[in-house]
């Protein structure tokens, strides 16, 4: 009695075979978003690019509606004046409660300091009631990046260098074929991510760090599971003495699709839950995820295991123009 | 293992996992038990700015001296060395930011999240202190406003300072100067030695007041020294003084100008929210696993759920770990590579399974799953804890909370998926019949070689 399974479902299916279409699909992305981000840029948010902070006080507890109500109020100010809301904090004591929003700079030091003056003069004139001098119990701030940068920088030493750890490590327990494919497949991933992040305008800040090293984790655990099946399967080829790249990256995808799909179902489930109930800051850090966990599963499947068939080629030709050489 | 000896421990087994599951959610209150007030093991965990909030506060910042201007220069090292300062009293998730407003004066805006005791760090924060070493006997012309000439070093020149014991065995504090300190350290304590000064002491002066006055003996070029005074610190003495060293080595003077509570940067509802995605995830996930491995999935699912525990325990145990949003990413990234490995485990439990339908479930079929299966996921689990430990090294800032995050939950998983399950089978097995099917497995069309 024979059962339905994932993988006996794509017994036939010769993934290697069609490789250039599977390339080609990721090249596009990546173009798209490239040629975007050189138009109009990255929606990068106030942790790298600087901001402001602006707050208003207000001299007693404010109800819920009310904390809400005027949160909108000052929300739409900021908006009205072409700016994007990164955060939104309360403080509250004794005396009051204070409303901070921390918003985005769009332009250069003048650009933003015209906008940070227009949204204090907006908001002192909304709460003009509340105050005979509004202008002390409101306060506009600008929020340099410096430190930012800096911060950016060493993240991004630091993701590289563990990455790099990471592939040694694969070139060692693999082969080098491998390790190379695993390189190119992460580089891959991590391009589509940035790549459909900008092109949906998803705001990046520090939470966009650490989502691009949960997929570099998470495609490296799913390349090592396929390649771990072709590692057995070139042993298995040696007895038979038969070394057909194709067939056994095939044979290895095959094997291993139930696992990928299953394994990310699981783990795109958990994250789209979040994506659907969470805040809106929450849902920018969750899509991410998925977009990478997409790709992730997509270049596990198509991309990495051709392109170790493709260098297997390559060294193949290598060799056959050795072996030429050597009979001259 | 017989059957009873099978029940018993499950049974252990399942009162303990409902017993940590309850006081991992559920405080107990000052009321209920009488003298004692525990927090939910969840409540011991430490959240980052983004899902807690915490304290604040902003300085005007000033020169040291009145004639002159704060550069940008020393904006930027003031900056530094406050999150040093954060970072060396274990609040790695403290940010510090410049802020100019609108008349163009520049301020520093600190903010620290989940403080245990905001006085604490106000207290730590709000008191920078001024400190100078000055030629011994020249105390009082140093007082003087804007009286350099005998200034030996200044705060500025001190990289750390913390508690020590002397050698009389009291309790001192030890300080530690920079290169540029070092040197001139050893320039003053080489004359005082030779003779040459002057003065034969250099008093140590913090915020205006003597604190002690060191005879010097010989030149120090090892750029540390010990502040003690006759009798000794009291510890929480030279603690503070330690501290007040340490974040008084600026080259502004930094006046508060506000601080106070303020709430988290996502929003009050956004904890909750994670929590209760998560618990909704976890449970399509185990619902998941039922249904496709049915015995072997439920094995899975108790795994998951100790799993979970257990990373709850580790996070609020270990005191350096904070919690942030990106936190939260290193723990899905972790879930999903435990029930990956037991997906794994488990599909080459089905290969065997099918290739050899005859064999014996816990004779062959089991353990050659596992064995199988080793290879990949100790590989997996290495690779990811090699890049975790990295981050954790090398990175900086929220970076580093998530790396900590990532390498518990790789440790745990790795736990998790090689031992866990295998002893949760063991313990299933003797209950009752060894169907294959009851198992989840089935046979059907190979695809190998």
């Amino acid at each position: 009695m024979s059962k339905f399974s994932m993988s006996s479902a794509v017994k036939n299916v010769d993934f290697v075979g069609k490789r250039n279409i599977w390339f080609l699909i990721p090249t596009v992305i990546i173009l798209a978003g490239l040629v975007l981000m050189l138009v109009i840029g990255m929606n990068v948010g106030i942790d790298f690019e600087g901001g402001a902070i602006t707050s208003v006080y207000f001299r007693e507890d404010l109800s819920t509606e009310e904390y809400n109500a005027n949160l909108e109020k000052i929300t739409n100010i900021v908006k009205d004046n072409g700016l994007t809301v990164s955060y939104t904090q309360n403080s509250s004591d004794e005396t009051g409660t204070v409303i901070l929003v921390r918003y985005t700079n769009v332009g250069d030091e003048n650009v933003m300091n015209v906008k940070n003056e227009a949204v204090k003069a907006a908001l002192i004139a909304e709460y003009q009631e509340l105050y005979d001098d509004s202008s002390d119990n409101i306060t506009m701030e600008a929020i340099g990046s410096t430190a930012s940068r800096d911060l950016l920088l060493r993240s991004v030493i630091a993701i590289v260098a563990a990455a790099i750890v990471m592939l040694i490590y694969i070139g060692f327990r693999f082969d080098w074929l491998s390790g190379l494919s695993a390189v190119i497949t992460l580089i891959v991933n991590v391009l589509i991510m940035i790549a459909l992040t900008t092109i949906f305008r998803i705001q990046i800040n520090t939470s966009f760090i650490a989502a691009v090293i949960t997929i570099i984790g998470y495609s490296i655990n799913a390349t090592i599971v396929i390649f771990d099946r072709i590692r057995e399967n070139i042993k298995k080829s040696e007895q038979s003495d038969k070394f057909n790249p194709a067939e056994i990256a095939n044979v290895a995808i095959r094997e291993s699709f139930t696992r990928t799909v299953y394994s990310t179902f699981t783990t795109l489930a958990t994250i789209t839950v979040l994506a659907i109930i969470a805040v809106p800051t929450i849902k920018e850090f969750a899509l991410p995820i998925i977009f990478g966990l997409v790709a992730g599963i997509y270049s596990s499947i198509c991309v990495a295991p051709a392109l170790w068939v493709s260098l297997n080629g390559l060294k193949g030709k290598g060799k056959k123009k050795n072996l030429s050489k050597a009979k001259k | 293992m017989s059957k009873t000896k099978s029940i018993i421990i499950l049974s252990i087994l399942a009162l303990l996992i409902v017993f940590m599951s309850f006081i991992t959610v559920v405080p107990l209150n000052k009321g209920e038990l009488g003298i004692y007030d525990f927090e939910s093991i969840v409540g011991y965990i430490k959240l980052g700015f983004d899902l807690e909030g915490g304290v604040y506060v902003v300085y005007d910042v000033e020169p040291l001296d009145e004639n002159d201007e704060v550069t940008d220069a020393n904006l930027d090292a003031t900056v530094l060395r406050l999150q040093t300062l954060l970072q060396n009293k274990g609040y790695s998730e403290g940010t510090v930011a410049v802020q100019t407003d609108v008349s163009g004066n520049k301020h520093i805006r600190v903010e620290v999240p989940d403080v245990q005791d905001p006085e604490d760090l106000l207290n730590l924060l709000g008191n920078p202190a001024e400190m100078a070493f000055v030629a011994g006997g020249h105390e009082e012309d140093y007082k003087e406003e804007g009286n350099e000439e005998y200034i030996l070093l200044t705060g500025t020149d001190v990289d750390t300072a913390f508690v020590t014991v002397d050698s009389n065995n009291l309790y001192a504090v030890a300080l530690k100067f920079n290169e540029t300190g070092k040197e001139k350290f050893a320039v003053a304590t080489t004359n005082i030695a030779n003779g040459t000064a002057g003065y034969s002491t250099i008093s140590i002066i913090v915020d205006g007041e003597t604190i002690s006055t060191a005879s010097v003996s010989e030149a120090i070029t090892g750029g540390e020294a010990v502040i003690s005074t006759s009798g000794g610190f009291e510890y929480t003495q030279a603690e503070q003084l330690a501290m007040r060293i340490a974040s008084g080595a600026f080259n502004v003077k930094l006046k508060t100008n506000q601080s106070g509570e303020v709430s988290s940067t996502l929003g009050e509802s956004a904890l909750r929210q994670a929590l209760i995605a998560g618990a909704i995830g976890i449970g399509i996930v185990m619902i998941f696993m039922l249904v496709v491995y049915r015995k072997l999935g439920l094995i899975a699912d108790i795994a998951l759920l100790i799993y979970v525990l257990l990373y709850m325990l580790c996070m609020a145990i270990f005191p350096w770990v904070q919690l942030t949003l990106p936190g939260i990413a290193g723990i899905i990234l972790s879930m999903g590579m435990v029930v990956d490995a037991n997906i794994i485990i488990f599909e080459r439990m089905r290969d065997e399974y099918a290739g050899n339908p005859g064999k014996s479930l816990d004779g062959t079929i089991f353990p050659q799953g596992f064995r199988k299966s080793y290879a990949a996921i100790i590989d997996s689990n290495v690779t990811t804890l090699l890049g975790a430990i990295i981050l954790w090294v090398v990175g900086t800032g929220a970076i580093v909370g998530f790396a900590m995050t990532l390498v518990i939950g790789v440790v745990l998983s790795f736990v998790t998926a090689i031992f866990i399950t295998k002893a949760l089978l063991n313990l299933f097995l003797p209950l009752g019949k060894k169907n294959p099917r009851a198992y989840g497995l089935t046979t059907r069309e190979g695809v190998g070689l």
